[in-house]
């Protein structure tokens, strides 16, 4: 940019451009803690996924054909993922009608993750387009309001990660003990429930692999179901069981948030100064105020607030040298 | 009050493209947003004296329509949000409306069209979840993604065909 091309404006998003690269960190141990796809897994899917081929459709869709296509599309729109995926399958007329749909190409362009997700953990029988579709343009965590860099699979609703950990909606069992503490049928609770398959990866920062496949159900999803009058109060039941993290992770997959205004994608920035602050003093205030993440704006506020963020901005002489920061945000806290 | 009511009751002739004609109550035939923006713009004389033509429809068609709006016609009209939540929500469909759409697969279509024609919110909304329903039972491989060989069967395979290429094809 040339001297006096610099206005106000552009000089204000410059510095905050620098703020940024000095004072946020991308929380690397989230991402490890929930269901992750490896780097280029799914490069292949996205180049395929919802997309019509080169050559055009010899038949057409039969009597579907006669519908316009803004019918078509909120038809497929209310569709389950399954379905969806089926249909586009189906033939080259059905896979362009899928494809021309702006809902599914911006699904197949930035949550691959969460459609590969949904796929092999089973849910996606369960999980409508329009519902993920939803969760994709929605910003904040739907239990705490603040900004939400996940997807709670089982309700295909945004969430927060401190939320995935300690909020009771997202309660995660696993599947043989509530079969044993309802005294149930296997086949009867699969036949009311959604059952969740685990997919095998590391879900802590430890070195632990999970390695085989593990039935889950939704504490929500176990509160719903039909009972006779001699069963167990669910509630009793699921306080029976106990409330393991790890189990609450297998069932989360990172969401990146989309502005639909703006076409900005974010996965959510954490502050470096929380985490000075926390170093300084161990206390439950500090440790959830490190834990929090923020979209771009979001951090830009808070980073007026932040006092030892803005000690760290003016030791780095206007994003000129390099500030001295703690080890855990130079390793994106793993 | 009382002319309110007159209003409603009132008598409404429409005519479906092949000629025959229906007479409807007016709150019936309001069902239809295309028809009450007509009224609305014609007046209410010249809709007593004057039947309206519905050429985009033909009679079989329109009588169904009809029977829909006569069974809905005192339903509250739903608001945008309240229609966006539900449509988002599920695709459940009343009992009433479930067997109202069992017909054939012709008749089917011809009353979505003739709903996104006349602008009949709640009928085509309707019409849409029964076509979703439709294409949700049908599958071209036995749950493709959780079962690690990707045979396809022949059952899926099948029923798929029978549902895109034979009874489609007009």
């Amino acid at each position: 940019m040339l001297p006096h091309e610099l206005d106000q404006k552009s000089c204000e998003s410059l510095e905050s451009e620098a703020i940024l690269r000095i004072t946020s960190y991308h929380r690397r141990d989230f991402d490890a803690k929930v269901v992750t796809a490896g780097p280029g897994q799914h490069d292949h899917a996205r180049s395929s996924l919802f997309k019509s081929f080169n050559e055009s459709a010899s038949s057409g869709l039969g009597r579907l054909q006669r519908l316009p296509f803004e019918l078509l599309s909120s038809i497929c729109l209310l569709l389950d993922l399954q379905s969806a995926l089926n249909f586009s399958q189906a033939s080259r007329s059905a896979r362009e009608t899928i494809g021309s749909i702006p809902q599914y190409h911006r699904l197949r362009e930035h949550s691959l993750e969460c459609i590969w997700a949904l796929s092999r953990t089973g849910l996606s029988h369960h999980t409508s387009i329009s519902d993920l579709h939803a969760a994709f343009l929605t910003e904040l965590c739907v239990i705490c309001g603040s900004f939400g860099g996940f997807l709670f699979l089982p309700s295909a609703t945004r969430c927060c990660f401190a939320c995935i950990e300690s909020a009771p909606d997202f309660r995660i069992i696993s599947f043989r003990s509530l079969q044993k503490e309802s005294r149930r049928l296997a086949t009867w609770l699969k036949r009311s429930h959604p059952v969740i398959h685990s997919i095998p990866g590391s879900y802590s920062s430890n070195e632990k692999e999970y390695t085989s496949r593990r039935k889950l159900v939704s504490g929500h999803h176990a509160l719903q179901f039909p009972r006779a009058d001699h069963d167990e109060d669910p509630r009793a039941i699921l306080g029976k069981l106990p409330d393991s993290p790890v189990l609450r992770c297998m069932a989360a997959c990172r969401l990146p948030y989309f502005n639909l205004a703006t076409g900005d994608l974010q996965l959510g920035i954490s502050c470096k100064g929380c985490q000075i602050a926390m170093e300084a003093n161990f206390s439950d205030a500090n440790f959830s105020r490190r834990e929090r993440l923020y979209s771009r704006d979001g951090f830009m506020r808070h980073f007026w607030d932040c006092v030892e963020a803005k000690e760290l901005w003016a030791s780095s002489e206007g994003g000129m040298v390099a500030a001295t920061e703690p080890e855990w945000t130079r390793r994106g806290g793993l | 009050m009382a002319e309110n009511k007159d209003k409603a009751t009132q008598k409404i002739t429409l005519t479906s493209n092949d000629g025959s004609s229906i007479e409807v109550d007016r709150c019936v035939a309001e069902r239809s947003m295309l028809i009450k923006n007509l009224i609305d713009d014609l007046g209410d004389d010249s809709v007593a004296t004057q039947a309206i033509p519905i050429p985009n429809v033909n009679d079989p068609v329109l009588r169904k329509v009809v029977e829909w709006c006569e069974k809905h016609r005192s339903d509250p009209p739903q608001s945008t949000e309240e229609e966006n939540d539900s449509r988002k929500k599920t695709t459940d469909i009343e009992e009433w409306d479930q067997k109202f759409m069992q017909v054939d697969q012709e008749m089917l279509f011809e009353i979505i069209l003739a709903a996104n024609y006349l602008d009949i919110k709640a009928l085509l909304d309707v019409g849409c979840k029964t076509v979703a329903n439709m294409i949700k039972g049908k599958s071209p491989r036995r749950s493709a993604r959780r079962s690690t060989s990707r045979t396809t069967s022949p059952r899926g395979l099948l029923s798929l065909w029978s549902f895109f290429r034979v009874s489609f094809i007009p």
